[in-house]
């Protein structure tokens, strides 16, 4: 069951799922590249298991988030790698989920619930 | 650390992608290699920034992972499919788990509970499946916790892998590692590429005179570099080094940890001061650590080799050597390398022509002997656990089958089949989680009792006790005897039940095929294991039923070394001893030997006839003890031909023997020996011996091999003698007697050591000490199995017989006899009994090899064997079957049909 028509009124992303595709926004992957970039797009506080990440990669497949990339690993690499692309599919939901998180942001200000307003 | 390379992750990748194992096949076939790949490198970053310690903490990390990963996986399925089940009426079962890890827990729990309380309803059924488990799971926990610190785990030296005995082999005398000589050592330590360091050790033994009582205390005499060899540090002082290693030097002696403890309290200053030892000064200069391995069954103290210029002799062959393998180089290649360097010392000296090189593993040279009787033992023990799971699955089964009528109802009312399975799996953990629990103080206990039993007949039995691996392999256990007898049955149950009895509303008589079979194998098994049993009984028996060629009885025996003194002074010491000791009113007469039968030391040579010129190696062997003229009346050695006084010579008259019959046999088949001469003696000028008198055979070393040939020579004319044993004979209670051996020596001479005080026949029992542990564990087990497959049988003809109580009254309502219905009942049960028996003897045939190495006097075919088993079990199965025929053929038929 893909989503070719992600709207915001899907559920939310997943932190994981999303840090994964913002990962992959920039280009295709490998498994350990994205455990590296998950981590650092979330100024480490998101450390992902191998095992969990490839799970949640084979969901976010099967749900056409992203796919196999046609990128294969080099003759000096590891060739037991593999290789994610992002799907559009993919973008549409992750602008969604940034379109919510910008929801909750203005939600947040609205509350003068934003870091360092406190009064 | 582990035997990783630094920047791979060998075995630890080994251990994730087992792991892997445990997700759903789809993730594996997509993205198994890739995770492995990134395991990888994640380890590697982890190993490049905390240590090795690092890259274990991410690997317990990652693998936890993967547990994780494989539940929520699977659990998350059925959610998103989002279908929703009532609870099928299954009144108090949880509600379908949440993907929540606290979901699943509470769910679990939730499941134990229930299983718990539906358990405690027929709380007999838990009592007598966790006990059968119970007494299986210990049994094998404390076995494998046996296996595992006596053979298993590696000895306590660095690298011990690396450490390689090396003998020489000597098949002129039988042995299969043979001593070196001194020139061997020599030749190996300079020239021997294969090994890094080489060290030689000799046994000694000394007598320790100033630190309590005088005692005989047993050590090495070790070379310069045995100690760096072994690698292992002094726990206070220093260990011995090549300069300690000369005649000329100080004195010096290390001490082991229990010695220091035991005669110096334990007290660093010991180290510097000096002792008494073997009559000299030593300066104690170091102490070893308590978890030093020993070199052989004692270790108190380590001396330097200081060969003097007689045991540097080309033949004398006294020293073992402990090498340590190059870097790079195995086991094969060391060995080549050394028979080289051992064949062109041989080319000098053609005595050593036939002998080669033998390497083995020190840890293999350590446990080899107990090994394959330890895994005979834990082969038998499973069998036992197999034998409690059947047991247990026919009883889970019988449950299933009283209970169909229940899950029948909870499926008709929507209960899923998986939540059927997850109930009866959950009841089956419970159980195997009682029976491990109990299991595990059955292991403790069974553990102790081995160490009491086996203390002098297990290598490394100090290390004996159950610890993480041995629960680890309990838990192990349970788990598999759970999925064994619970798993199986569950799925059966779910299956075949259902449908059925609802429709039938259970009017036909079950199916009990999985019962039978279950039986069936219980029998099976059962016979393979008193085959086994049986066999090593009967060779206990006809082992304890041997002839010593003496008669132990009332005989007292004990180690004494002799005075330092002249060899006219140490005759008067024997003189006296013996005159005091005959003065006493209970003893009836009183010996000395060099040596003494049940005791290691022997010492042999060889022997020809006089007429003869041999080469040594085509010489009879011979074995020669010094013995005073008492010793053979109070051994109870009969004399067949000649005098029984070897005594009454002295050093100046020609030498003179008593010799025994497989001597002169050896010599002079036929003929008599009084009045012949032989010449004794393994080298170019062997001594003509007289023989003055002809004795019985006596076994030496073991009730199971053939008499060896022997010589009595008087003490006076052999010198060497430095110790002795006292033999004592006594109309009364030996042990009486030790109080009064050990005053009587200390009046003569207060420095002389009494030890290793035992009667004949407590030496003779140590001897059989082995095969009666080994017989005892094995019958045991052979019992507990015949037991548990005889109460399988008796439970599947009960459950038959309440099946059919219907069917059989119905044949009583229309005039069956009930002697009929009875022997139908023993007819069944017996058929089930039979076809296990068959197939168990079938397999037995196959196994039965594996006691080969311990039988004595009886063929792995006696028939004595084979048809007692089988009588056996049939009896024991024939008695089993009474009570279900009795209940069968009391069925009353109105009652039977009116029960409708």
């Amino acid at each position: 069951m893909t989503r070719d028509d992600p709207t915001p009124s899907d559920a939310p992303l997943t932190p994981l799922s999303h840090a994964i595709l913002l990962a992959l926004a920039d280009g295709d992957l490998h498994g350990y590249n994205i455990v590296q970039e998950v981590e650092s797009l979330s100024g480490g506080t998101l450390r992902t298991g191998t095992g969990t990440l490839y799970a949640a990669l084979q969901r976010m497949a099967g749900d056409g988030l992203i796919a196999d990339s046609d990128t294969l690993p080099g003759p000096d690499e590891d060739q037991r790698r593999k290789y994610y692309r992002i799907t559009e599919a993919g973008r549409a939901a992750a602008r969604a989920e940034a379109a919510r998180l910008q929801r909750v942001l203005a939600i947040a200000a609205r509350k003068d619930l934003l870091p360092g307003t406190s009064r | 650390m582990m035997g990783d390379a630094p920047d791979r992750p060998g075995l630890s990748a080994l251990f994730y992608r087992t792991a892997l194992l445990l997700l759903p096949a789809s993730l594996r076939r997509e993205a198994g290699r890739a995770m492995e790949s990134t395991f990888a490198e994640g380890w590697g970053a982890a190993r490049n920034t905390g240590g090795w310690l690092g890259g274990l903490r991410y690997t317990m990390k990652e693998m936890a992972d993967v547990v994780r990963t494989s539940v929520r996986v699977r659990l998350r399925r059925p959610a998103r499919r989002g279908k929703q089940h009532p609870g099928g009426g299954l009144r108090g079962l949880s509600p379908l788990p949440s993907t929540s890890v606290e979901g699943v827990i509470g769910a679990i729990w939730m499941d134990l509970r229930v299983s718990a309380r539906a358990l405690l309803k027929r709380p007999a059924y838990l009592a007598v499946a966790s006990l059968t488990l119970a007494g299986g799971i210990g049994a094998n926990a404390a076995m494998f916790a046996v296996v595992n610190s006596v053979v298993l785990r590696p000895l306590a030296y660095p690298d011990a892998d690396e450490l390689v005995m090396v003998h020489y082999s000597l098949p002129r005398f039988g042995f299969e590692r043979g001593p070196l000589s001194y020139h061997n050592f020599k030749a190996l330590e300079s020239r021997a590429r294969g090994f890094s360091s080489i060290g030689a050790v000799a046994s000694t033994q000394r007598t320790l005179v100033g630190q309590g009582h005088p005692r005989q205390i047993r050590g090495w005499r070790v070379s310069g570099d045995l100690f760096a060899t072994l690698g292992v540090d002094a726990a206070v002082g220093r260990y011995l080094v090549p300069v300690d290693d000369d005649l000329r030097a100080p004195r010096v002696v290390v001490l082991s940890h229990a010695l220091w403890v035991n005669a110096f309290g334990g007290d660093e200053g010991a180290v510097g001061t000096d002792v008494r030892l073997g009559g000299q000064r030593h300066t104690v200069v170091g102490v070893m650590p308590a978890d030093f391995p020993p070199l052989g069954d004692e270790d108190q103290f380590w001396v330097p080799l200081a060969l003097d210029s007689d045991e540097m002799e080309r033949g004398s062959n006294l020293l073992q050597g402990i090498a340590r393998l190059a870097d790079g180089v195995d086991l094969r290649e060391a060995t080549a390398d050394a028979a080289t360097i051992l064949a062109d010392e041989a080319r000098t000296w053609p005595e050593d022509a036939d002998r080669a090189a033998v390497l083995t593993p020190r840890h293999e040279y350590v446990v080899g002997s107990v090994r394959h009787q330890l895994l005979l033992l834990m082969g038998a023990v499973g069998v036992v656990l197999l034998v409690a799971c059947a047991n247990v699955a026919g009883l889970s089964l019988t449950r299933g089958t009283q209970r169909a009528q229940e899950l029948a109802v909870r499926t008709a009312l929507g209960a899923p089949r998986g939540r059927l399975i997850r109930l009866l799996v959950s009841e089956s953990l419970i159980v195997a989680g009682v029976g491990a629990a109990l299991g595990a103080a059955v292991a403790v206990s069974l553990t102790r009792v081995v160490a009491g039993w086996g203390a002098a007949q297990l290598p490394r039995q100090e290390l004996l006790s159950v610890d993480a691996s041995a629960l680890l392999f309990l838990t192990v256990a349970a788990g598999g005897c759970a999925v064994l007898f619970g798993v199986i049955p569950a799925f059966t149950a779910v299956r075949s039940q259902i449908g059925r009895t609802l429709k039938d509303g259970a009017r036909t008589a079950p199916s009990h095929r999985p019962q039978a079979l279950l039986a069936a194998a219980q029998v099976a098994m059962a016979a393979v294991l008193l085959v086994g049993a049986g066999l090593l009984g009967r060779s206990l028996a006809l082992l304890q039923e041997e002839d010593p060629g003496f008669r132990p009885d009332g005989v007292l025996s004990a180690f004494f070394a002799l005075p330092n003194g002249s060899p006219e002074e140490q005759i008067g010491f024997l003189d006296d001893l013996e005159g005091r000791l005959r003065f006493h009113p209970s003893v009836e007469s009183v010996g000395v030997s060099w040596t003494l039968p049940f005791v290691p030391g022997e010492a042999s040579t060889k022997a020809m006839r006089d007429d003869q010129l041999l080469a040594p190696r085509e010489r009879t062997d011979l074995y020669v003890t010094p013995v005073t003229p008492g010793f053979f009346r109070a051994m109870g050695i009969a004399v067949l031909d000649g005098a029984t006084v070897p005594g009454s010579h002295s050093a100046d008259d020609p030498p003179v023997a008593v010799v025994n019959q497989a001597l002169v046999d050896a010599l002079w088949p036929g003929e008599d020996g009084v009045g012949r001469t032989f010449l004794r003696g393994g080298g170019d000028d062997p001594t003509p011996t007289r023989v003055v008198g002809v004795v019985e055979n006596m076994r030496t070393t073991s009730l199971a091999e053939a008499a060896k040939p022997y010589a009595y020579v008087p003490f006076a004319q052999n010198v060497w003698a430095d110790r002795a044993f006292v033999v004592v004979r006594t109309s009364g209670d030996p042990l009486v007697l030790i109080s009064t051996l050990r005053s009587v020596v200390r009046e003569l001479d207060p420095t002389v050591p009494i030890d290793r005080v035992a009667t004949m026949s407590a030496r003779i029992g140590d001897s059989l000490a082995r095969p009666r542990l080994r017989t005892t564990l094995v019958g045991a087990f052979a019992l507990l199995g015949a037991l548990l497959a005889v109460l399988g049988v008796y439970g599947l003809m009960g459950l038959m017989v309440a099946g059919r109580t219907r069917e059989i009254g119905v044949r009583m309502a229309l005039g069956a006899d009930r002697a009929v219905v009875r022997r139908d009942v023993v007819r069944q049960g017996l058929g089930v009994a039979a076809a296990g028996l068959a197939v168990g003897l079938i397999a037995a045939a196959l196994f039965v090899r594996v006691v080969d190495a311990y039988l004595f006097g009886v063929d792995r075919t006696d028939p004595v064997t084979w048809v007692g088993v089988a009588v056996l079990l049939l009896s024991a199965a024939l008695l089993a079957l009474i009570p279900p025929a009795r209940r069968a053929s009391a069925v009353d038929p109105l009652v039977a049909l009116r029960a409708e």
